[in-house]
């Protein structure tokens, strides 16, 4: 009785640990996303502790592509697909909000139900990749 | 519209890239960390670095959320290839998504 308590709390343990690493997977996408455009609007000339910025924000987000790898692989040992790749399209949100709050772009009835189909259509994709899984 | 079609090539390199990296890991299946040194995940590994210099240069011209919305373009590249050069197959489902995925695509940009 008490043996099968403690496996549950492990169990829940586990799981906000890999619920975490998927979470922390999403937003370094996000961030990822964040900062190519971030280099994209600053000029090429401008530096930063002596070394060109765009190139250091490249190293950035080349970095952080292997770190979101191995988060979302760290999550799928713990996950199916299926659970776990919607959560992807949560980034196109974030992406949405950063556009409008850091780079003053607007934002549209039309993007905002654009984004939320796009969701739907990859949950449709998944469910057939849980299959071939 | 150059940024537009550099976007595109942006969508067909990523989604070869995961071609290669698929391939890599069916042909080092079994062999542990070897799958992710092989020379196909390897190539999949420069592609992507190459994707993120492109994307900068893309995303000089777009906006972030109109760049972000077209690479969803990705979910429906990868089934295409995939059917045409690993022979997977297309189904009901993927169909269904590719379509749904498409409309919200261009509702997002309407």
């Amino acid at each position: 009785m008490i043996k099968s308590v403690v496996e549950r709390i492990r169990q829940r343990g586990h799981g906000k640990i890999y619920l975490t690493l998927l979470i922390l997977s999403i937003l370094v996408q996000a961030f990822g996303a964040i900062c190519t455009k971030f280099a994209a609007e600053i000029g090429s000339s401008v530096s930063l502790f002596g070394l060109n910025a765009v190139f250091l924000i490249y190293c950035v987000i080349l970095g952080g592509m292997g770190l979101q790898v191995f988060l979302w692989q760290a999550s799928l040992r713990h996950y199916t697909l299926s659970f776990a790749y919607p959560f992807r399209s949560i980034v196109s949100f974030i992406v949405l909000f950063a556009a409008f709050f850091l780079f003053q772009e607007s934002v549209t009835f039309f993007n905002v139900l654009g984004l939320v189909i796009i969701t739907v259509g990859i949950f449709y994709l998944v469910k057939e990749k849980e299959l071939l899984d | 519209m150059n940024y537009y079609i550099l976007t595109i090539v942006i969508i067909v390199l990523t989604s070869a890239a995961h071609l290669l990296l698929k391939r890599g890991s069916v042909i080092a299946a079994g062999s542990g960390m070897r799958m992710y040194l092989h020379p196909l995940s390897l190539f999949s590994y420069l592609i992507f670095a190459i994707v993120a210099f492109l994307s900068i240069t893309a995303m000089k011209g777009l906006d972030l959320k109109v760049f972000f919305a077209l690479t969803s373009l990705t979910y429906i590249c990868i089934p295409v290839l995939s059917f045409a050069f690993l022979k997977e197959p297309v189904t009901k489902n993927k169909l269904i998504g590719i379509i749904i995925i498409s409309i919200g695509v261009v509702i997002f940009n309407f």
